[in-house]
């Protein structure tokens, strides 16, 4: 199910969820051209955002991904702390939710590599391409090299136009 | 007996011992260095193959702008999807 981003970011910055965008959606601030269908989201490891991130999305029926049917599941701060990552079906669209990416870096690692974005009436965090390249790459899947391609394209044309 | 191992850029002087688990190490790195490359090459195969031309008009919006594009052709999308599931059913109804 495609994200709803215009509800699911205000719902997240609204609840004070500590989080930066990462993945294919943090691309298309970036420039690119590639669709997407879900959020990633790279969310902040402490108790209070814990709490934060189970009650932004607690009233829109998050259940596990491709979990088989009937599988128990219960979203709360404790559901989060006890895992790391998450993938996610929700009310307002498919998220993936990460306590870490690659070579185990955390939100508070990767802070320093992000910048503000507003949008949808609302002000988050969203990854720098760079550091997006660096993270697509690292995870290696063969499918996402047309995405890497093309953010190096990105990187390259904004390089220009900067110079 | 002097065993040497050459990775590209280094000529190591090994003993016998060291040097069969240097040659399997050589192999390893070789391997590695291999898909490195691959995978490097494969990506910059693809960078020949992106339309910039559509990567300069988002370009020239703003980030903002850019996601609201985004979530728009995402409405469509879903729009499209809800209507062709109406189709399927419509076609195919469920036995009573």
């Amino acid at each position: 199910m495609s994200a709803e981003l215009e509800k699911l970011l205000p719902a997240l910055v609204q609840a004070g969820v500590e989080f930066i965008l990462i993945g294919g959606v943090a691309g298309i601030v970036h420039g690119s051209a590639r669709a997407t269908y879900d959020v990633d989201l790279l969310y902040s490891r402490n108790k209070e955002n814990f709490q934060r991130l189970a009650k932004a999305l607690l009233k829109h029926n998050v259940r596990l991904r491709d979990a088989p049917e009937g599988l128990p599941f219960s979203w709360n701060a404790k559901t989060i702390r006890s895992g790391l990552n998450f993938t996610l079906t929700t009310g307002l669209g498919d998220i993936d939710l990460f306590g870490e990416v690659a070579h185990g870096e955390t939100y508070q690692d990767l802070l320093s590599h992000s910048f503000d974005v507003e949008a949808f009436g609302v002000r988050f965090k969203c990854i720098d391409l760079p550091t997006l390249i660096r993270i697509k790459e690292a995870v290696g899947r063969p499918k996402d090299r047309e995405a890497i391609a093309e953010l190096r394209v990105l990187l390259e044309e904004t390089k220009n136009n900067q110079s | 007996m002097t065993n040497f191992v050459s990775f590209p850029a280094v000529r190591l002087v090994l003993s016998p011992k060291d040097a069969r688990v240097a040659t399997s190490t050589a192999l390893c790195y070789s391997d590695l260095v291999k898909s490195i490359t691959a995978k490097v090459s494969d990506v910059s195969d693809h960078m020949g193959d992106i339309d910039r031309k559509l990567l300069r008009e988002n370009l020239r919006l703003t980030p903002a702008q850019r996601l609201e594009k985004f979530a728009g052709f995402m409405r469509f999308t879903s729009e499209l999807r809800r209507a062709g599931k109406r189709v399927r059913r419509s076609a195919n109804p469920k036995p009573k």
